[in-house]
């Protein structure tokens, strides 16, 4: 049937998005560059705006680690940072997390920016903002990345004092040595589960130790996987603040339905984001511990590090652990993985509900 | 003005109730239909619209959209101004988080004198969006 001749049953304000309108099949034989270009192009993002938050964030990696590199891979680095170091760290270790959250909120607030200066408004034209506007705006980013740093340094500095203050006292306690089997043994169970500092055989120890440490480390991993996909909603609920100036409730709706997202579904993403993001960090921090304490020749990041690997070597571990892999760990977490989400689930729902798939919940 | 004339009233009973002379009524309507023509007309070039059908007393054009290949409906009211409406032969994707616009449709329908069953306002708001056009334009092919 010729498509000027078809009946036209309904009618709405809203063009036809040729997209939806694909036969079954089109959509789905698009390639991924290509669907990446549909992505950015639904919100009207060149992909050269991805280019200053990700060098901003790749310098951020490049220094954080080579400061970091002499901490973690001193002789002993462990004993060092527990014991010697051990005022140090709880003062290090939020700051340096901090850093990653100021940076990783302007590469946000900078992102979310260009997609707010084009938003398409409910009467289809593309608007753009006012420096008065942009102004409010980033003063609401600046706000809501301090806040963030906040919650982060304060919930990190209260566990890293814990840490320390427990692992000092479980020393005097126990006076169990580094080099012993037992401490060995007990550090690399205690790094696999990501707990603190258990490192007693001790079942009437282990327990409570184990409890604390893993309450105070989950708040950790909470606090850090939970908030990127709360900054997407701060600040796209800021952003819709701006643009229509209407309640809060209003303005966040209103920015869903921007981004084709339902309430509904943007709850499930939140939800899918930590599913996926939990034990992917999980896995990581595991994996290098496991690495570290009972691979013999890739023990220069564990626990018992005193034996040493050859220069060459342990400078790519580094690299591969600490710079890839956080970046990598960084921006699934922080801002490309709530967002692509979001955007490739849009195009492919079409896809989806054009090959009679209906999904669940939405 | 335009609203008495659209209501029905002849020029002669607008200048008896708004106490002005009959040619000045006809002076301010001609060029309230002018003005309004030219508004559809604009907006049809704009949005690269073929006309199809144009009622300038009902502030209403039905067209062709040749960018989209789908024809679209713009209306023109004192209240909501110009608007433009497109054909859907499948399910809109932005409705479905998208039903602000529909007091604007059920407005246009009531500046035009229609009214409508309690059937008909419980349709789903693009279907009831064509029962108001249809209503408006009994006759002409949507």
């Amino acid at each position: 049937m010729s498509r000027t001749l078809r009946w036209f049953g309904k009618y709405c304000p809203h063009p036809p998005n040729p997209f939806d309108e694909a036969k079954s099949g089109e959509v789905a034989s698009v390639g991924v560059r290509r669907l990446m270009g549909l992505a950015l192009g639904s919100i009207q993002v060149r992909p050269s705006l991805l280019v200053p938050p990700l060098v901003v964030a790749t310098l951020y990696f490049l220094v954080q680690n080579i400061f970091e590199i002499p901490v973690l891979h001193s002789p002993n680095h462990l004993i060092d940072m527990y014991l010697f170091d051990m005022h140090f760290w709880p003062v290090y270790h939020p700051l340096r997390v901090g850093a990653i959250e100021i940076l990783a909120s302007v590469s946000m607030a900078w992102f979310l920016m260009r997609i707010a200066a084009v938003v398409v408004a409910p009467n289809g034209q593309g608007r753009k903002w006012t420096f008065g506007q942009l102004k409010s705006f980033m003063i609401v980013a600046a706000a809501m990345a301090a806040v963030s740093v906040g919650v982060n340094m304060a919930v990190i500095s209260v566990t890293d004092c814990c840490i320390v203050a427990d692992y000092n006292l479980a020393l005097k306690f126990l006076g169990i040595s580094y080099d012993s089997p037992w401490g060995i043994w007990a550090q690399a169970v205690n790094n696999m589960l990501a707990s603190g500092n258990w490192y007693s055989g001790s079942p009437w120890f282990a327990a409570p130790d184990l409890l604390a440490m893993g309450v105070s480390r989950g708040f950790v991993l909470s606090s850090a996987v939970l908030l990127p996909p709360f900054q997407v909603l701060y600040f796209l609920t800021m952003a819709g603040v701006m643009l229509e100036s209407r309640n809060l409730r209003d303005a966040f709706l209103e920015t869903l339905r921007v981004i084709r997202v339902r309430p509904k579904e943007f709850v499930l993403l939140c939800l899918l984001f930590i599913m996926i993001a939990v034990p992917f960090e999980s896995f990581w921090s595991v994996a290098t511990y496991i690495a570290g304490n009972w691979i013999p020749w890739m023990q220069v990041y564990g626990a018992n590090s005193n034996l040493s690997l050859p220069p060459l070597l342990g400078v790519f571990q580094t690299l591969s652990d600490s710079l890839v892999g956080a970046a990598i760990v960084y921006y699934l977490r922080a801002f490309l993985a709530p967002f692509l989400m979001m955007t490739v689930f849009y195009h492919y729902r079409s896809t989806l509900s054009q090959a009679g798939i209906k999904l669940r919940g939405t | 003005m335009w609203g008495l004339a659209r209501s029905g009233l002849t020029e002669s009973e607008i200048s008896r109730k708004l106490e002005v002379s009959r040619q000045a009524v006809h002076i301010m309507l001609d060029a309230a239909r002018n003005k309004v023509m030219q508004a559809l007309n604009e907006a049809a070039e704009v949005n690269r619209i073929q006309i199809q059908h144009m009622e300038i007393e009902k502030g209403i054009l039905v067209g062709h959209s040749q960018e989209f290949d789908h024809k679209v409906v713009i209306t023109y009211s004192p209240k909501n101004g110009v608007r433009l409406w497109y054909a859907h032969d499948q399910e809109c994707t932005e409705c479905k988080f998208d039903k602000s616009w529909v007091k604007t449709i059920l407005a246009e329908g009531a500046e035009r004198g229609i009214t409508l069953s309690r059937k008909e306002l419980r349709l789903p708001p693009p279907e009831l969006a064509k029962t108001v056009f249809g209503k408006i334009l009994p006759g002409v092919e949507l």
